[in-house]
């Protein structure tokens, strides 16, 4: 084959271009850490990595959900064991009223104590989180669920729940709502035992005893259900937290230039290109006009 | 044999190489000519005395090497539609800018992100707000996409124009050079004839037909662009389809429409007529599905002063370019519902609703996000396909150059041999006229 100028000038043009190119590609990776930044640098690779990121996006919602979850839950069940607390109160007031040697004035004491146990769970009753009653169903922006009147306790709020998005498939509902509360009958059985107490009915004060281990019961119950959902917030927490970092290893892994690899390539490239300009010098030189 | 013929032989002799060394830095100075083709001289015919009447001044030879040649015209065709298509296409894949955080997919996430927000935080204004400012950014992306792509593709279409332009001058120019070849054949020409076809390949897919006496013929899918005298030149025209401009191009007199399927304006117009249209049809039934779905859902939820029926994008989402919020939740974002007819201010079924879009088979069966993403990674692998057919394209064309270079090409080193041989040729020549000059002078001192 003859050789000819044209011939030598073209091919080291392509070889030098093609090693500028190539360097300039490894450069680009190694300024950036990243190997896949456009769809067309691995399309394989990129539609991989948009899943994992979209999955560690929305992973990133439920978590906060859970975390916000978590918090009103804890606000709930601080409240509960409130209430549970006040119902075991009214029980040891009235196991100590039931005996007989109690007079009637120390039983109108003991109504007394009733009456701001009463008021201070409506407090409770009426607890706010951030800025929402945590007991009032979905009306959380009511001014006051509870009211104390002349008839006794009324629930303003409703039964509806308040509800989380935790995964993908998951909704939970995280209140424990006002008329649970109403259910409990804590409102109605401390008048009852109010009532009792100011009518000196003992028989009535017994029955109250029994029946106030009854509203311990159901706020240990209530309690029981939210310190589970509690329980399971934790454990969906734990898996999600896992799969982020899973995700997070598995995008770095399709994305992030290996430092330690680019440099020995950009090296390797180095080489290849100072070797194509040092004999594209060296024939370029060579021609018989050198020996005319 | 009289003496005063070798005087003859030897100013022959001289112009002879002289004309070789004429050639020969001709050669020379075009060393680097990607579209000289090298002359010869024909020495045999230079040092063939015949009749005794000495040597006769031959023309010097263009070389070709035909085949080559005519390959390397196919290829280009290839070439020219693989740089065109990875132009354009690396500008769709930029205006996406999906590796920055103005991209679609972003955007989309910050979007359920902040319904997400209004779903733990019904009863706030604030999440309202940020809700109605992601929506204002989602309907801009979306926008801007059209926008953009609608603007590539009209500034595509003078770009079209113009290479339409290149070829019709290039068919006169080559018309031109056919007729002086039929008169006066010239080397020269020649060289300039290739090089016009070399360009007019790149541009479109020709054929050419040479006869024996240099005149070529061009023709395109079987129509004539010039033969025997005849040119026949080409026109675009933008016709409307499915309320997309699609850009043709046919012959000057409208007698037909060229389906053109290689080179640079095949490429070209390919990706106006085809790619954009599609990335846009499918930019439409993302808006429209997204628009639809929300809406549908919004305008049951009521807000928390108990507002209902109103729509959370406008009205009329047909596509891209119109997609906006309602104007109204746009002016006050407190309208943006949450919550089912009855239900407290804390609920938030609405809101779970709209944000669950996320995970549903939104459009044509598939997620928005999946939706996007296999448009992008679409976009993405013909990109990256054609990239690599055009690095290859490159290494073909470029063997194929070097093969009609090996025949063709200038080679410095043999050039300079060649000038040697034909100086001292010439030397020896004027040292026969010299020679002569004495006979002739001996011969007059014999007196």
């Amino acid at each position: 084959m003859r050789i000819t100028q044209s011939m030598i000038v073209r091919d080291t043009l392509t070889q030098v271009q093609g090693n500028r190119l190539t360097m300039h590609q490894i450069q680009e990776r190694i300024s950036t850490q990243k190997k896949v930044q456009k769809a067309s640098d691995d399309p394989t690779g990129y539609s991989r990595i948009q899943r994992y990121r979209t999955a560690a996006d929305q992973n990133e919602q439920f978590l906060k959900n859970i975390f916000q979850s978590r918090n009103w839950i804890e606000t709930t069940v601080s409240a509960l064991e409130n209430f549970h607390d006040f119902s075991n109160m009214a029980k040891g007031i009235a196991i100590q009223a039931a005996d007989g040697a109690i007079s009637p004035d120390m039983r109108a004491m003991f109504a007394q104590s009733l009456r701001s146990i009463l008021e201070e769970s409506l407090a409770v009753a009426n607890t706010r989180y951030l800025d929402k009653n945590v007991f009032a169903g979905t009306h959380t922006t009511h001014p006051q669920p509870f009211t104390l009147e002349a008839g006794g306790v009324t629930y303003a709020g409703n039964d509806d729940p308040i509800q989380r998005k935790i995964s993908a498939g998951n909704v939970i509902t995280i209140n424990t709502t006002g008329q649970q509360i109403m259910d409990t009958n804590f409102f109605t059985e401390i008048n009852n035992l109010i009532a009792a107490l100011e009518n000196n009915d003992v028989s009535a004060i017994q029955n109250g005893i029994d029946i106030m281990a009854g509203v311990v019961k159901e706020f240990e119950n209530l309690m029981t259900v939210a310190a589970s959902s509690l329980s399971g917030l934790m454990m969906m927490e734990t898996r999600l937290t896992q799969t982020n970092v899973d995700l997070t290893a598995y995008i770095a892994d399709e994305e992030n230039a290996i430092l330690e690899e680019e440099i020995v390539k950009f090296k390797a490239q180095e080489i290849a290109y100072q070797a194509a300009l040092q004999t594209a010098a060296d024939v370029m030189k060579i021609n018989i006009l050198r020996y005319l | 044999m009289s003496i005063s013929r070798i005087y003859e032989l030897g100013k022959r002799s001289l112009l002879a190489y002289q004309s070789a060394i004429h050639t020969t830095s001709g050669n020379v100075s075009n060393m680097n000519n990607e579209h000289y083709n090298r002359r010869r001289v024909e020495v045999t015919n230079l040092i063939n005395i015949g009749s005794g009447l000495g040597i006769t001044l031959q023309q010097s030879i263009r070389l070709r090497q035909q085949f080559a040649e005519k390959q390397l015209w196919m290829e280009n065709q290839h070439l020219g539609k693989f740089e065109s298509y990875n132009m354009f296409l690396g500008q769709v894949e930029d205006i996406f800018a999906e590796d920055t955080a103005a991209g679609l997919s972003n955007i989309l996430n910050e979007f359920w992100n902040a319904w997400n927000d209004l779903a733990n935080d019904p009863e706030s204004a604030y999440a309202r707000t940020l809700v109605r400012d992601k929506g204002v950014l989602l309907t801009d992306t979306f926008q801007r996409l059209h926008t953009n792509l609608k603007v590539l593709q009209d500034q595509m279409v003078p770009e079209i124009q113009s290479k339409v332009v290149m070829v019709n001058q290039i068919i006169h120019k080559i018309n031109e050079i056919n007729q002086t070849m039929r008169h006066q054949p010239s080397a020269d020409l020649l060289d300039q004839r290739d090089r016009l076809i070399h360009d007019l390949s790149k541009i479109i897919n020709i054929n050419v037909k040479e006869k024996d006496n240099g005149e070529v013929s061009l023709y395109v899918e079987g129509l004539i662009l010039v033969s025997d005298g005849k040119v026949q030149e080409l026109s675009t025209r933008l016709i409307p389809q499915n309320g997309q401009l699609k850009l043709q191009v046919q012959q000057e007199n409208g007698a037909r429409t060229l389906n053109i399927n290689s080179g640079e304006l095949a490429g070209l117009i390919d990706i106006h007529n085809a790619k954009i249209p599609d990335y846009l049809n499918r930019l439409d039934e993302l808006a429209r599905s997204i628009a639809e779905s929300v809406n549908a859902v919004h305008r049951s939820g009521y807000n928390l002063a108990g507002i209902t029926n109103i729509n959370f994008f406008s009205d009329t989402v047909s596509g891209a370019a119109d997609f906006r919020l309602n104007e109204a939740v746009y002016l006050d974002p407190s309208l943006i519902a949450t919550r089912a007819d009855g239900e407290g201010a804390g609920s938030n079924s609405i809101a779970l609703a709209i944000l669950n879009m996320q995970f549903q088979d939104l459009v044509n069966g598939s997620t928005v996000a999946n939706f996007y993403h296999s448009m992008i990674t679409g976009i993405g692998n013909l990109l990256q396909e054609n990239t690599f057919q055009r690095h290859s394209q490159e290494l073909i064309i470029r063997q194929l150059q070097n093969r009609r270079d090996a025949v063709t090409g200038v080679s410095l080193d043999e050039e300079m041999a060649k000038m040697m041989q034909y100086e001292q040729a010439y030397e020896a020549a004027a040292r026969v006229l010299k020679t002569v000059d004495q006979m002739v002078e001996t011969l007059l001192a014999l007196r």
